[in-house]
């Protein structure tokens, strides 16, 4: 079980890390195959080189993964956020389209059990994420 | 992996500190002791969980430390020197009534302590009575009355 946990069978650990790029690579998404009831988790999102193109980049979120968790920050923080049926859509100010660029969602899961989300950028098809989240 | 190491190091840290802080620290616990001890699990508590108070890290921790715990008794168990190294021999302080002064200092034991035990132990009421006095690997004073003592074993 002692090992079990080191290797991140139960949380974090080594091969807890997971990630998900879309099909020209543009677009990564890396998350935890593993998390914990109220214990932090991030869910980074890579931008490659020319991954959208003007100033402004909209990221989002599915509505059920955002319900079952508590955002607890974004970094860099979203200039606004819109509510739609069924997802939320931050859009970032960005300031050069063609260099790579992260965004970070630091967030505490809220719901104990398997966990899926989708996540992507406007008018790109979406990352599919699953995560179990231990009580 | 976050809870299991913090767990180890957090087990080794306090094994050192109560190694170098020798076997009395915590034998005889006296009403500061009891508090120190609890300002001493308060503050390893925060190192313990972090900010992750789930359930399963909790789990993780006890199996951790309990699993160290009795790894370190199967090694105690096949290797002397290891079980030496880990909780010291038992350590002979007062030898016919002659109180060896060296090894008491090392231990920061006085001749009080010995005669609080004496006295709890076997009503013994001086130095002279006592054959041997003996600082066990848990921290108590033993006594072993002269026979000529005339006190009651």
């Amino acid at each position: 079980m002692i090992v079990a946990a080191v290797l991140g069978l139960f949380g974090p650990g080594l091969l807890n890390r997971a990630s998900v790029a879309n099909a020209d690579g543009r677009f990564r998404l890396e998350y935890s195959h593993f998390g914990r009831y109220r214990a932090p988790t991030t869910l980074r999102l890579h931008l490659g080189p020319n991954a959208t193109s003007g100033a402004k980049v909209w990221v989002w979120v599915d509505r059920n993964f955002i319900e079952g968790v508590e955002v607890q920050n974004i970094s860099p923080p979203p200039d606004s956020a819109e509510l739609g049926a069924d997802r939320v859509t931050y859009v970032f100010r960005i300031s050069d389209a063609s260099r790579p660029a992260a965004i970070t969602f630091y967030l505490e899961p809220e719901r104990v059990g398997p966990l899926s989300g989708r996540i992507g950028l406007k008018s790109k098809p979406p990352l599919h994420f699953e995560q179990f989240i231990y009580p | 992996m976050d809870a299991v190491l913090r767990a180890m190091i957090i087990y080794f840290f306090l094994l050192l500190v109560f190694r170098v802080a020798g076997r009395r620290i915590l034998s005889e616990v006296t009403t500061f002791d009891f508090v120190l001890l609890l300002i001493v699990a308060e503050a390893t508590q925060q190192g313990l969980l972090g900010d992750d108070f789930s359930i399963t890290n909790a789990f993780l921790v006890i199996i951790t430390l309990i699993g160290i715990d009795i790894t370190l008794a199967g090694l105690k168990q096949r290797w002397k020197w290891f079980e030496k190294w880990i909780e010291g021999v038992p350590t002979l302080i007062v030898e016919n009534g002659r109180p060896l002064k060296d090894r008491m200092d090392r231990a920061r034991i006085d001749e009080q302590d010995i005669m609080t035990a004496a006295r709890k132990l076997h009503g013994l009421e001086r130095m002279g009575q006592i054959k041997y006095a003996v600082l066990e690997r848990g921290g108590a004073i033993t006594i072993i009355p002269m026979h000529d003592s005339g006190a009651v074993a």
